[in-house]
């Protein structure tokens, strides 16, 4: 059962780093920079990835324990409800009828809105990796050659979104509510 | 520059899981704590209402 935690560990980065994708994919092809609410729930997704990231890290050196999924499943479950916090506080403040939300939808949905579905799924997919534990061997040593990649792939997108906020928010302390550039570049 | 000091804890966690450090969990708890207060902080200032 081991491989099987470990790829759905990796599968789950991958998608948070897809998510992450896409929204500065956003960012930079419709012109929307992030807002502070926006931003926060980034960096909630890029906490959900360090418990599956644990998990690999863990397993790169030695035999995955019961500690290891606890611990790794403890994480995105608290990084997740820190998100869907945010996210639902984000849903409520557009949910007056005639309010046109924040940004672009995308698939009718706005990205906050997806960001919600996101956390929850985390929880939901979190909860059932602590159950599916019941299965796990513990003398399996398995050799996880894509831990590094996908490490890596993970390290990538938050160097970029680290480097698009010090850009919005130019030498500002916080970002501004509603933003429409990126500070550091205007004079 | 608060967000970007955010994602730089993610980072550094991130790091010191890698090295095994003893204090990747502290780490990670702290940038859980940090996030929630400006969470809360943002919650509770309604004059700069943020979406």
């Amino acid at each position: 059962m081991a491989p099987l935690f470990l790829l759905a560990a990796t599968g789950n980065i991958w998608v948070l780093v897809l998510i992450l994708t896409g929204a500065f994919g956003v960012q930079l092809i419709a012109g929307e920079p992030p807002c502070p609410l926006c931003v926060v729930q980034r960096i909630a997704l890029m906490m959900c990835a360090l418990g599956p990231l644990y998990l690999l890290l863990q397993a790169r050196d030695r035999v995955l324990t019961f500690r290891d999924l606890a611990v790794g499943n403890g994480l995105s479950i608290i990084a997740a409800l820190l998100g869907a916090a945010v996210s639902a506080r984000q849903v409520l403040l557009h949910i007056l009828p005639g309010d046109q939300g924040f940004g672009s939808p995308f698939l009718g949905l706005h990205l906050y809105t997806w960001c919600l579905i996101a956390f929850i799924s985390q929880i939901l997919a979190s909860g059932l990796t602590l159950i599916g534990s019941a299965w796990l061997r513990e003398e399996e040593r398995v050799l996880w050659r894509i831990t590094n990649v996908t490490a890596g792939a993970f390290i990538v997108i938050v160097i970029a979104n680290l480097l698009s906020v010090i850009a919005e928010a130019g030498f500002n302390w916080n970002l501004p509510p509603d933003p429409v550039g990126y500070l550091l570049f205007k004079k | 520059m608060i967000y970007a000091l955010f994602m730089m804890l993610v980072l550094l966690t991130l790091g010191a899981m890698w090295r095994g450090h003893v204090l990747q969990l502290p780490l990670f708890l702290l940038t859980t704590a940090l996030v929630l207060l400006q969470v809360l902080s943002d919650m509770t200032t309604p004059l700069t209402l943020s979406f």
